[in-house]
Protein backbone atom coordinates (compact mmCIF):
# COMPACT_ATOMS: atom_id res chain seq x y z
CA UNK A 1 0.00 0.00 0.00
CA UNK A 2 1.17 3.52 -0.72
CA UNK A 3 1.20 4.51 2.92
CA UNK A 4 3.99 2.04 3.67
CA UNK A 5 6.45 4.33 1.99
CA UNK A 6 5.48 7.25 4.18
CA UNK A 7 7.05 8.04 7.50
CA UNK A 8 5.48 6.58 10.57
CA UNK A 9 3.82 9.08 12.87
CA UNK A 10 2.66 6.89 15.71
CA UNK A 11 3.58 3.34 16.58
CA UNK A 12 2.15 1.17 19.30
CA UNK A 13 3.94 -2.01 20.32
CA UNK A 14 2.02 -4.63 22.26
CA UNK A 15 0.16 -2.13 24.44
CA UNK A 16 -1.55 -3.59 27.47
CA UNK A 17 -3.59 -1.49 29.86
CA UNK A 18 -5.73 -2.06 32.90
CA UNK A 19 -8.55 -0.07 34.38
CA UNK A 20 -9.73 -0.84 37.91
CA UNK A 21 -7.84 -4.09 37.85
CA UNK A 22 -9.51 -5.24 34.66
CA UNK A 23 -7.52 -5.68 31.47
CA UNK A 24 -8.97 -3.36 28.85
CA UNK A 25 -6.28 -3.48 26.18
CA UNK A 26 -4.60 -6.77 25.48
CA UNK A 27 -1.69 -6.30 23.17
CA UNK A 28 -2.40 -3.54 20.66
CA UNK A 29 -0.01 -3.15 17.73
CA UNK A 30 -0.75 -0.23 15.49
CA UNK A 31 1.09 2.08 13.13
CA UNK A 32 -0.22 5.36 11.84
CA UNK A 33 1.57 7.07 8.98
CA UNK A 34 1.98 10.76 8.41
CA UNK A 35 -1.01 12.54 6.97
CA UNK A 36 -3.12 9.46 7.17
CA UNK A 37 -6.69 9.34 8.42
CA UNK A 38 -7.20 6.19 10.42
CA UNK A 39 -10.48 5.29 12.01
CA UNK A 40 -10.90 2.94 14.89
CA UNK A 41 -14.27 1.25 14.93
CA UNK A 42 -15.70 -1.25 17.29
CA UNK A 43 -18.63 -1.95 19.56
CA UNK A 44 -19.07 -0.38 23.00
CA UNK A 45 -16.46 -1.46 25.49
CA UNK A 46 -13.98 -2.49 22.83
CA UNK A 47 -11.31 -0.26 24.42
CA UNK A 48 -11.24 2.50 21.82
CA UNK A 49 -11.36 5.42 24.23
CA UNK A 50 -8.95 3.66 26.56
CA UNK A 51 -6.53 3.42 23.67
CA UNK A 52 -6.69 7.21 23.22
CA UNK A 53 -6.20 7.66 26.96
CA UNK A 54 -3.09 5.49 26.81
CA UNK A 55 -1.66 7.36 23.81
CA UNK A 56 -2.22 10.76 25.44
CA UNK A 57 -0.83 9.70 28.81
CA UNK A 58 -4.03 9.79 30.86
CA UNK A 59 -3.76 6.10 31.52
CA UNK A 60 -0.38 4.45 31.85
CA UNK A 61 0.13 1.34 29.79
CA UNK A 62 0.96 -1.64 31.99
CA UNK A 63 3.29 -2.88 29.30
CA UNK A 64 4.28 -2.04 25.77
CA UNK A 65 5.78 0.93 24.05
CA UNK A 66 4.41 3.97 22.24
CA UNK A 67 6.57 5.85 19.76
CA UNK A 68 5.60 9.22 18.38
CA UNK A 69 7.91 10.38 15.60
CA UNK A 70 10.44 7.83 16.89
CA UNK A 71 10.32 9.28 20.39
CA UNK A 72 9.21 7.09 23.25
CA UNK A 73 6.20 8.74 24.90
CA UNK A 74 4.92 5.76 26.87
CA UNK A 75 5.45 7.22 30.31
CA UNK A 76 5.19 10.93 29.67
CA UNK A 77 2.52 12.97 31.47
CA UNK A 78 -0.37 14.31 29.34
CA UNK A 79 0.83 17.89 29.13
CA UNK A 80 4.25 16.84 27.81
CA UNK A 81 2.62 14.65 25.19
CA UNK A 82 0.57 17.65 24.19
CA UNK A 83 3.72 19.76 23.84
CA UNK A 84 5.23 17.13 21.58
CA UNK A 85 2.35 17.56 19.18
CA UNK A 86 -0.48 15.18 20.01
CA UNK A 87 -3.85 16.80 20.65
CA UNK A 88 -7.10 15.12 21.45
CA UNK A 89 -10.78 15.70 21.99
CA UNK A 90 -12.91 13.91 24.51
CA UNK A 91 -15.80 11.54 24.09
CA UNK A 92 -17.95 13.82 26.20
CA UNK A 93 -17.33 17.39 25.05
CA UNK A 94 -15.78 19.21 27.98
CA UNK A 95 -14.96 22.80 27.16
CA UNK A 96 -13.78 25.11 29.93
CA UNK A 97 -17.34 26.05 30.81
CA UNK A 98 -16.78 29.48 32.31
CA UNK A 99 -14.49 30.64 29.51
CA UNK A 100 -15.81 31.99 26.25
CA UNK A 101 -15.25 30.07 23.04
CA UNK A 102 -12.28 32.14 22.01
CA UNK A 103 -10.79 32.00 25.51
CA UNK A 104 -10.92 28.23 25.31
CA UNK A 105 -8.89 28.37 22.13
CA UNK A 106 -6.49 30.96 23.47
CA UNK A 107 -5.84 29.00 26.64
CA UNK A 108 -4.76 26.09 24.47
CA UNK A 109 -2.57 28.42 22.43
CA UNK A 110 -0.87 29.77 25.54
CA UNK A 111 -0.11 26.41 27.17
CA UNK A 112 0.09 24.11 24.19
CA UNK A 113 3.65 25.14 23.47
CA UNK A 114 6.97 24.76 25.11
CA UNK A 115 6.40 25.81 28.70
CA UNK A 116 9.83 27.30 29.09
CA UNK A 117 8.60 30.09 26.86
CA UNK A 118 5.41 30.59 28.84
CA UNK A 119 5.32 33.98 30.48
CA UNK A 120 3.59 32.92 33.67
CA UNK A 121 3.27 36.39 35.05
CA UNK A 122 1.95 38.09 31.94
CA UNK A 123 -1.67 39.14 32.07
CA UNK A 124 -3.61 36.65 30.01
CA UNK A 125 -6.31 39.11 29.14
CA UNK A 126 -3.96 41.16 27.01
CA UNK A 127 -3.53 39.16 23.87
CA UNK A 128 -1.72 40.34 20.82
CA UNK A 129 -3.52 40.89 17.53
CA UNK A 130 -1.63 37.99 15.99
CA UNK A 131 -2.78 35.52 18.62
CA UNK A 132 -6.31 36.83 18.45
CA UNK A 133 -6.40 36.45 14.68
CA UNK A 134 -5.06 32.95 14.92
CA UNK A 135 -7.69 32.00 17.48
CA UNK A 136 -10.41 33.51 15.30
CA UNK A 137 -9.05 31.62 12.33
CA UNK A 138 -9.29 28.36 14.23
CA UNK A 139 -12.86 29.15 15.17
CA UNK A 140 -13.57 29.85 11.52
CA UNK A 141 -12.14 26.48 10.56
CA UNK A 142 -14.68 24.75 12.78
CA UNK A 143 -17.40 27.20 11.87
CA UNK A 144 -17.82 29.04 15.15
CA UNK A 145 -16.56 32.59 14.54
CA UNK A 146 -19.95 34.08 15.38
CA UNK A 147 -19.88 32.40 18.80
CA UNK A 148 -16.42 33.65 19.77
CA UNK A 149 -17.58 35.62 22.80
CA UNK A 150 -20.22 33.16 23.92
CA UNK A 151 -19.54 31.23 27.07
CA UNK A 152 -18.72 27.63 26.31
CA UNK A 153 -21.48 26.28 28.54
CA UNK A 154 -24.03 28.21 26.50
CA UNK A 155 -23.03 26.50 23.26
CA UNK A 156 -25.01 23.60 21.89
CA UNK A 157 -23.57 20.13 22.10
CA UNK A 158 -22.46 20.05 18.48
CA UNK A 159 -20.89 23.50 18.86
CA UNK A 160 -19.05 22.30 21.95
CA UNK A 161 -17.70 19.37 19.97
CA UNK A 162 -16.45 21.68 17.26
CA UNK A 163 -14.97 23.97 19.87
CA UNK A 164 -13.07 20.96 21.22
CA UNK A 165 -11.56 20.46 17.78
CA UNK A 166 -10.57 24.12 17.57
CA UNK A 167 -9.04 23.94 21.03
CA UNK A 168 -7.10 20.81 20.12
CA UNK A 169 -5.87 22.48 16.93
CA UNK A 170 -4.74 25.52 18.90
CA UNK A 171 -1.92 23.49 20.42
CA UNK A 172 -0.42 23.09 16.93
CA UNK A 173 -0.59 19.30 16.84
CA UNK A 174 0.87 16.98 14.26
CA UNK A 175 -1.36 14.15 15.33
CA UNK A 176 -4.99 14.78 16.19
CA UNK A 177 -7.02 12.19 18.07
CA UNK A 178 -10.77 12.63 17.77
CA UNK A 179 -12.92 10.66 20.18
CA UNK A 180 -16.48 9.98 18.99
CA UNK A 181 -16.16 12.92 16.69
CA UNK A 182 -19.37 12.36 14.78
CA UNK A 183 -21.64 11.22 17.58
CA UNK A 184 -24.85 13.16 17.70
CA UNK A 185 -24.20 15.19 14.58
CA UNK A 186 -26.95 15.90 12.07
CA UNK A 187 -26.46 14.69 8.47
CA UNK A 188 -25.64 18.25 7.41
CA UNK A 189 -23.08 18.57 10.21
CA UNK A 190 -21.54 15.27 9.17
CA UNK A 191 -21.01 16.62 5.66
CA UNK A 192 -19.22 19.60 7.20
CA UNK A 193 -17.22 17.33 9.44
CA UNK A 194 -16.02 15.31 6.49
CA UNK A 195 -14.90 18.46 4.77
CA UNK A 196 -13.14 19.52 7.93
CA UNK A 197 -11.26 16.23 8.21
CA UNK A 198 -9.95 16.41 4.67
CA UNK A 199 -9.11 20.04 5.16
CA UNK A 200 -7.07 19.18 8.25
CA UNK A 201 -5.23 16.42 6.44
CA UNK A 202 -4.28 18.81 3.67
CA UNK A 203 -2.78 21.04 6.36
CA UNK A 204 -0.38 18.24 7.17
CA UNK A 205 -2.14 16.68 10.14
CA UNK A 206 -2.41 13.01 10.86
CA UNK A 207 -5.76 11.95 12.23
CA UNK A 208 -6.83 9.06 14.38
CA UNK A 209 -10.58 8.98 14.75
CA UNK A 210 -12.76 6.90 16.96
CA UNK A 211 -16.21 6.29 15.72
CA UNK A 212 -18.81 4.08 17.21
CA UNK A 213 -21.23 4.51 14.35
CA UNK A 214 -19.81 4.15 10.91
CA UNK A 215 -21.11 7.38 9.48
CA UNK A 216 -18.11 9.65 9.16
CA UNK A 217 -15.27 7.23 9.31
CA UNK A 218 -16.31 5.15 6.40
CA UNK A 219 -16.24 8.07 4.00
CA UNK A 220 -13.20 9.93 5.18
CA UNK A 221 -10.61 7.48 6.28
CA UNK A 222 -7.76 5.82 4.42
CA UNK A 223 -7.73 2.89 6.71
CA UNK A 224 -10.04 1.27 9.20
CA UNK A 225 -9.00 -0.53 12.34
CA UNK A 226 -11.62 -2.67 14.01
CA UNK A 227 -11.31 -3.41 17.72
CA UNK A 228 -13.17 -5.75 19.98
CA UNK A 229 -12.55 -6.79 23.57
CA UNK A 230 -9.23 -4.99 23.78
CA UNK A 231 -7.76 -6.45 20.64
CA UNK A 232 -7.43 -5.36 17.07
CA UNK A 233 -9.49 -7.83 15.08
CA UNK A 234 -9.09 -6.42 11.61
CA UNK A 235 -7.24 -3.68 9.85
CA UNK A 236 -7.08 -2.47 6.29
CA UNK A 237 -9.22 -0.77 3.70
CA UNK A 238 -12.84 -0.05 4.35
CA UNK A 239 -14.07 -2.94 2.27
CA UNK A 240 -11.68 -5.42 3.82
CA UNK A 241 -12.59 -4.52 7.36
CA UNK A 242 -16.32 -4.18 6.96
CA UNK A 243 -16.57 -7.52 5.24
CA UNK A 244 -14.30 -9.25 7.69
CA UNK A 245 -16.29 -12.04 9.37
CA UNK A 246 -14.94 -11.30 12.85
CA UNK A 247 -15.97 -7.64 12.55
CA UNK A 248 -19.45 -8.55 11.43
CA UNK A 249 -19.88 -10.95 14.29
CA UNK A 250 -18.52 -8.40 16.78
CA UNK A 251 -21.01 -5.78 15.63
CA UNK A 252 -23.94 -8.09 15.40
CA UNK A 253 -22.99 -9.94 18.54
CA UNK A 254 -23.16 -13.37 16.94
CA UNK B 1 -19.29 43.43 19.64
CA UNK B 2 -16.72 44.69 17.19
CA UNK B 3 -16.29 48.03 18.88
CA UNK B 4 -14.75 46.47 21.97
CA UNK B 5 -11.10 47.01 22.60
CA UNK B 6 -9.14 44.68 20.35
CA UNK B 7 -6.71 43.97 23.10
CA UNK B 8 -9.18 42.37 25.42
CA UNK B 9 -11.84 41.08 23.08
CA UNK B 10 -12.94 37.58 23.77
CA UNK B 11 -11.92 37.72 27.36
CA UNK B 12 -14.20 38.88 30.11
CA UNK B 13 -14.28 42.58 30.02
CA UNK B 14 -12.42 43.81 33.07
CA UNK B 15 -14.54 45.34 35.76
CA UNK B 16 -12.65 48.60 35.45
CA UNK B 17 -10.86 50.45 32.70
CA UNK B 18 -7.15 51.17 33.02
CA UNK B 19 -7.76 54.69 34.24
CA UNK B 20 -10.20 53.63 36.91
CA UNK B 21 -7.84 50.79 37.80
CA UNK B 22 -5.13 53.31 38.60
CA UNK B 23 -7.64 55.22 40.68
CA UNK B 24 -8.59 52.02 42.50
CA UNK B 25 -4.97 51.14 43.23
CA UNK B 26 -4.13 54.59 44.53
CA UNK B 27 -7.34 54.69 46.57
CA UNK B 28 -6.45 51.40 48.21
CA UNK B 29 -2.95 52.62 49.02
CA UNK B 30 -4.18 55.94 50.40
CA UNK B 31 -6.86 54.24 52.47
CA UNK B 32 -4.29 51.85 53.87
CA UNK B 33 -1.95 54.70 54.76
CA UNK B 34 -4.53 56.97 56.40
CA UNK B 35 -4.39 55.27 59.82
CA UNK B 36 -0.62 55.76 59.90
CA UNK B 37 -0.74 59.50 59.53
CA UNK B 38 -3.99 59.99 61.41
CA UNK B 39 -3.95 57.28 64.06
CA UNK B 40 -7.50 56.39 65.07
CA UNK B 41 -8.56 55.09 68.45
CA UNK B 42 -6.59 52.14 69.64
CA UNK B 43 -9.51 49.72 69.38
CA UNK B 44 -10.25 50.81 65.82
CA UNK B 45 -6.60 50.35 64.90
CA UNK B 46 -6.48 46.91 66.46
CA UNK B 47 -9.62 45.78 64.66
CA UNK B 48 -8.29 47.24 61.43
CA UNK B 49 -4.98 45.41 61.82
CA UNK B 50 -6.65 42.12 62.57
CA UNK B 51 -9.11 42.61 59.72
CA UNK B 52 -6.19 43.12 57.32
CA UNK B 53 -4.54 40.01 58.73
CA UNK B 54 -7.66 37.91 58.27
CA UNK B 55 -8.23 39.43 54.85
CA UNK B 56 -4.70 38.40 53.83
CA UNK B 57 -5.36 34.97 55.27
CA UNK B 58 -8.46 34.74 53.11
CA UNK B 59 -6.40 35.74 50.05
CA UNK B 60 -3.86 33.03 50.87
CA UNK B 61 -6.58 30.44 51.36
CA UNK B 62 -8.30 31.39 48.14
CA UNK B 63 -5.04 31.08 46.21
CA UNK B 64 -5.13 27.38 46.94
CA UNK B 65 -8.88 27.16 46.43
CA UNK B 66 -8.47 28.69 42.97
CA UNK B 67 -6.71 25.52 41.91
CA UNK B 68 -10.01 23.73 42.49
CA UNK B 69 -9.44 22.22 45.92
CA UNK B 70 -11.17 23.45 49.04
CA UNK B 71 -9.03 23.26 52.14
CA UNK B 72 -10.44 23.05 55.63
CA UNK B 73 -7.03 22.75 57.20
CA UNK B 74 -5.25 26.03 56.66
CA UNK B 75 -5.01 26.38 60.41
CA UNK B 76 -2.18 23.85 60.11
CA UNK B 77 -0.11 26.34 58.11
CA UNK B 78 -1.14 29.19 60.36
CA UNK B 79 -0.15 27.34 63.50
CA UNK B 80 3.02 25.81 62.09
CA UNK B 81 4.15 29.26 61.00
CA UNK B 82 3.40 30.73 64.42
CA UNK B 83 4.93 27.91 66.46
CA UNK B 84 8.03 27.48 64.29
CA UNK B 85 8.82 31.18 64.41
CA UNK B 86 8.16 31.61 68.10
CA UNK B 87 10.02 28.44 69.12
CA UNK B 88 13.00 29.16 66.88
CA UNK B 89 13.27 32.62 68.40
CA UNK B 90 12.88 31.15 71.88
CA UNK B 91 15.35 28.28 71.55
CA UNK B 92 17.93 29.68 69.17
CA UNK B 93 17.55 33.43 69.73
CA UNK B 94 16.90 33.94 66.06
CA UNK B 95 16.04 37.44 64.95
CA UNK B 96 12.22 37.67 64.77
CA UNK B 97 12.37 39.06 61.24
CA UNK B 98 14.35 36.05 60.15
CA UNK B 99 12.08 33.68 62.01
CA UNK B 100 9.20 35.24 60.12
CA UNK B 101 10.65 33.69 56.99
CA UNK B 102 11.45 30.43 58.79
CA UNK B 103 7.81 30.21 59.87
CA UNK B 104 6.65 30.77 56.31
CA UNK B 105 9.02 28.15 54.92
CA UNK B 106 8.06 25.61 57.58
CA UNK B 107 4.44 26.01 56.52
CA UNK B 108 5.41 25.65 52.88
CA UNK B 109 7.19 22.40 53.72
CA UNK B 110 4.00 21.12 55.31
CA UNK B 111 2.21 22.28 52.15
CA UNK B 112 4.60 20.18 50.08
CA UNK B 113 3.83 17.20 52.31
CA UNK B 114 0.12 17.77 51.72
CA UNK B 115 0.73 17.82 48.04
CA UNK B 116 2.62 14.54 48.09
CA UNK B 117 0.24 12.70 50.40
CA UNK B 118 -3.09 14.05 49.11
CA UNK B 119 -1.96 13.75 45.51
CA UNK B 120 -4.87 11.59 44.42
CA UNK B 121 -7.60 13.04 46.60
CA UNK B 122 -10.23 15.38 45.22
CA UNK B 123 -13.36 17.17 46.37
CA UNK B 124 -14.82 16.02 49.69
CA UNK B 125 -12.09 13.50 50.41
CA UNK B 126 -9.43 16.18 49.95
CA UNK B 127 -11.26 18.64 52.21
CA UNK B 128 -11.65 15.98 54.87
CA UNK B 129 -7.97 15.05 54.59
CA UNK B 130 -6.88 18.67 55.02
CA UNK B 131 -9.10 18.98 58.07
CA UNK B 132 -7.53 15.85 59.52
CA UNK B 133 -4.03 17.06 58.66
CA UNK B 134 -4.62 20.19 60.74
CA UNK B 135 -5.94 18.16 63.66
CA UNK B 136 -2.91 15.88 63.60
CA UNK B 137 -0.49 18.78 64.02
CA UNK B 138 -2.71 20.35 66.64
CA UNK B 139 -2.71 17.24 68.78
CA UNK B 140 1.07 16.83 68.41
CA UNK B 141 1.72 20.41 69.47
CA UNK B 142 -0.84 20.09 72.25
CA UNK B 143 0.88 17.08 73.77
CA UNK B 144 4.57 17.54 73.10
CA UNK B 145 4.94 19.56 76.28
CA UNK B 146 8.72 19.39 76.52
CA UNK B 147 9.18 21.25 73.25
CA UNK B 148 6.02 23.18 72.54
CA UNK B 149 4.85 23.80 76.14
CA UNK B 150 1.65 21.96 75.24
CA UNK B 151 -1.77 23.37 75.92
CA UNK B 152 -0.37 25.92 78.35
CA UNK B 153 0.74 27.88 75.34
CA UNK B 154 3.56 30.35 75.03
CA UNK B 155 3.22 33.81 76.45
CA UNK B 156 5.23 37.00 76.47
CA UNK B 157 6.07 36.79 72.81
CA UNK B 158 7.88 40.02 72.04
CA UNK B 159 6.56 42.23 69.27
CA UNK B 160 8.27 41.99 65.91
CA UNK B 161 10.23 45.11 66.70
CA UNK B 162 10.58 47.24 69.77
CA UNK B 163 8.94 50.63 69.64
CA UNK B 164 9.54 51.53 73.23
CA UNK B 165 5.81 51.87 73.74
CA UNK B 166 3.64 49.79 75.99
CA UNK B 167 0.75 49.22 73.65
CA UNK B 168 0.93 46.72 70.84
CA UNK B 169 -1.78 48.47 68.90
CA UNK B 170 -0.07 51.31 67.15
CA UNK B 171 0.58 52.52 63.67
CA UNK B 172 4.03 50.92 63.47
CA UNK B 173 2.50 47.46 63.65
CA UNK B 174 -0.43 48.52 61.58
CA UNK B 175 2.04 49.27 58.80
CA UNK B 176 3.17 45.64 58.81
CA UNK B 177 -0.37 44.45 58.27
CA UNK B 178 -0.91 47.05 55.56
CA UNK B 179 2.19 45.79 53.75
CA UNK B 180 1.01 42.21 54.21
CA UNK B 181 -2.36 43.12 52.75
CA UNK B 182 -0.76 44.80 49.73
CA UNK B 183 1.42 41.75 49.09
CA UNK B 184 -1.57 39.44 49.42
CA UNK B 185 -3.55 41.59 47.03
CA UNK B 186 -0.80 41.52 44.43
CA UNK B 187 -0.48 37.74 44.65
CA UNK B 188 -4.22 37.27 44.63
CA UNK B 189 -4.53 39.55 41.63
CA UNK B 190 -1.97 37.55 39.73
CA UNK B 191 -3.75 34.32 40.61
CA UNK B 192 -6.73 35.67 38.72
CA UNK B 193 -5.21 37.62 35.87
CA UNK B 194 -1.88 36.23 34.75
CA UNK B 195 -1.20 33.23 32.55
CA UNK B 196 -0.53 31.34 35.77
CA UNK B 197 -4.01 32.37 36.84
CA UNK B 198 -5.43 31.12 33.57
CA UNK B 199 -3.67 27.82 34.19
CA UNK B 200 -5.28 27.69 37.65
CA UNK B 201 -8.65 28.44 36.11
CA UNK B 202 -8.39 25.71 33.49
CA UNK B 203 -7.12 23.28 36.13
CA UNK B 204 -10.08 23.90 38.40
CA UNK B 205 -12.57 23.62 35.54
CA UNK B 206 -11.23 20.29 34.36
CA UNK B 207 -7.92 18.82 35.25
CA UNK B 208 -8.10 16.32 32.45
CA UNK B 209 -8.90 18.81 29.73
CA UNK B 210 -6.35 21.29 31.08
CA UNK B 211 -3.56 18.76 30.84
CA UNK B 212 -4.73 17.76 27.37
CA UNK B 213 -4.05 21.29 26.16
CA UNK B 214 -0.65 21.40 27.79
CA UNK B 215 -1.26 22.87 31.24
CA UNK B 216 1.13 21.23 33.73
CA UNK B 217 -1.63 20.76 36.27
CA UNK B 218 0.53 19.33 39.03
CA UNK B 219 3.04 22.15 38.78
CA UNK B 220 0.24 24.70 38.87
CA UNK B 221 -1.40 23.04 41.86
CA UNK B 222 1.89 22.73 43.70
CA UNK B 223 2.88 26.37 43.19
CA UNK B 224 -0.56 27.53 44.32
CA UNK B 225 -0.39 25.39 47.47
CA UNK B 226 3.19 26.39 48.28
CA UNK B 227 2.54 30.11 47.94
CA UNK B 228 -0.72 29.75 49.82
CA UNK B 229 0.86 27.85 52.70
CA UNK B 230 3.82 30.22 52.85
CA UNK B 231 1.54 33.24 53.08
CA UNK B 232 -0.65 31.55 55.66
CA UNK B 233 2.46 30.77 57.70
CA UNK B 234 3.54 34.41 57.55
CA UNK B 235 0.06 35.43 58.73
CA UNK B 236 0.45 33.02 61.64
CA UNK B 237 3.81 34.47 62.66
CA UNK B 238 2.55 38.04 62.53
CA UNK B 239 -0.50 37.02 64.53
CA UNK B 240 1.62 35.48 67.27
CA UNK B 241 3.83 38.56 67.55
CA UNK B 242 0.83 40.84 67.60
CA UNK B 243 -1.24 38.98 70.18
CA UNK B 244 1.84 38.08 72.21
CA UNK B 245 0.47 34.71 73.24
CA UNK B 246 -0.24 31.48 71.39
CA UNK B 247 -1.72 28.17 72.34
CA UNK B 248 -2.69 25.22 70.14
CA UNK B 249 -6.41 25.90 70.22
CA UNK B 250 -5.88 29.48 69.13
CA UNK B 251 -3.69 28.96 66.10
CA UNK B 252 -4.67 25.43 65.09
CA UNK B 253 -8.38 25.83 65.82
CA UNK B 254 -11.07 25.16 63.28
CA UNK B 255 -12.06 28.83 63.31
CA UNK B 256 -8.70 29.72 61.74
CA UNK B 257 -9.45 27.31 58.91
CA UNK B 258 -13.04 28.39 58.54
CA UNK B 259 -12.64 32.14 58.73
CA UNK B 260 -10.77 32.60 55.44
CA UNK B 261 -13.41 30.47 53.69
CA UNK B 262 -16.17 32.70 55.02
CA UNK B 263 -14.35 35.91 54.11
CA UNK B 264 -13.36 34.70 50.65
CA UNK B 265 -16.84 33.50 49.75
CA UNK B 266 -18.45 36.57 51.20
CA UNK B 267 -16.25 39.06 49.42
CA UNK B 268 -16.24 37.16 46.15
CA UNK B 269 -13.70 34.47 45.44
CA UNK B 270 -13.16 35.42 41.85
CA UNK B 271 -12.44 39.09 42.41
CA UNK B 272 -8.97 40.37 43.15
CA UNK B 273 -10.26 42.45 46.04
CA UNK B 274 -12.87 39.92 47.17
CA UNK B 275 -11.30 38.04 50.08
CA UNK B 276 -9.59 41.11 51.57
CA UNK B 277 -12.74 43.18 51.34
CA UNK B 278 -14.78 40.32 52.75
CA UNK B 279 -12.43 40.17 55.72
CA UNK B 280 -12.49 43.92 56.30
CA UNK B 281 -16.26 44.26 56.04
CA UNK B 282 -17.24 41.22 58.02
CA UNK B 283 -14.66 41.59 60.78
CA UNK B 284 -15.51 45.26 61.27
CA UNK B 285 -19.19 44.49 61.20
CA UNK B 286 -18.69 41.76 63.75
CA UNK B 287 -16.52 43.74 66.12
CA UNK B 288 -18.28 47.10 66.00
CA UNK B 289 -21.89 46.22 65.25
CA UNK B 290 -22.60 42.67 66.30
CA UNK B 291 -20.54 42.48 69.45
CA UNK B 292 -21.96 45.65 71.10
CA UNK B 293 -25.51 44.97 69.93
CA UNK B 294 -25.73 41.27 70.65
CA UNK B 295 -22.99 40.56 73.18
CA UNK B 296 -24.08 37.02 73.89
CA UNK B 297 -25.60 35.97 70.58
CA UNK B 298 -23.28 37.77 68.21
CA UNK B 299 -22.04 34.61 66.61
CA UNK B 300 -25.56 33.51 65.76
CA UNK B 301 -26.26 36.88 64.15
CA UNK B 302 -22.90 36.61 62.44
CA UNK B 303 -23.90 33.27 60.97
CA UNK B 304 -27.25 34.67 59.91
CA UNK B 305 -25.54 37.59 58.17
CA UNK B 306 -23.38 35.19 56.19
CA UNK B 307 -26.41 33.16 55.15
CA UNK B 308 -28.32 36.25 54.05
CA UNK B 309 -25.41 37.78 52.12
CA UNK B 310 -24.67 34.52 50.32
CA UNK B 311 -28.36 34.06 49.61
CA UNK B 312 -28.59 37.49 48.03
CA UNK B 313 -25.34 37.25 46.08
CA UNK B 314 -23.97 33.71 45.90
CA UNK B 315 -20.79 34.89 44.26
CA UNK B 316 -19.92 37.39 46.91
CA UNK B 317 -20.52 41.03 47.71
CA UNK B 318 -18.40 42.27 44.82
CA UNK B 319 -20.47 40.42 42.24
CA UNK B 320 -23.28 42.90 42.91
CA UNK B 321 -21.17 45.57 41.22
CA UNK B 322 -20.36 43.48 38.18
CA UNK B 323 -22.28 44.36 35.06
CA UNK B 324 -24.58 41.53 34.25
CA UNK B 325 -24.23 40.10 30.79
CA UNK B 326 -27.42 40.30 28.84
CA UNK B 327 -28.23 36.90 27.49
CA UNK B 328 -29.24 37.28 23.86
Amino acid sequence: MFSETREKCLELFDIKAMRNGRAILEGINLSVYNQEIVSIIGPNGAGKSTLLDVITGFLKASSGKILFKDKNITYLPPHKICHLGIARTFQIATPFASLTAIENVMAAMIFGKNLQKTKWLKSYKKTGKKQFDKAMHLLEIVGLPHKATTRANELTLSEQRRLEVARALATDPELLLLDEFAAGLSPQAIENALKLLNDLRSRGLTLLIIDHFLNVTVKASDRLVAMDKGKIIASGSMKEVLEHPTVISAYLGV
Amino acid sequence: MNETNKNTIGFDKPLLSIKSRLITISTILVLLLVPIFFPPREDVLSVLSMALLYGSLACAWNLHALSGLISLGHAAFFGIGAYTAVLSTYYFRINPWFSLLIGGFASAVYGAIWFLTFFRLRHGAYTLATFAAAEVIKVIVDNWDSVTFGSAGIGNIPPLFNTGLQSRWQSGFYLIFAVLAVFSLIIHWSALNTNWGLALKTTRESEKVASSVGVPVNFVRLTALLISSFMTGICGVLYSHQIGYIEPNMVFGLHISAMPIVFAYLGGRFFSLGPLLGGLILYFFDQFAMLPLFPSAHQAVYGLTIVIVLWLSPEGILSCFQKREKSV
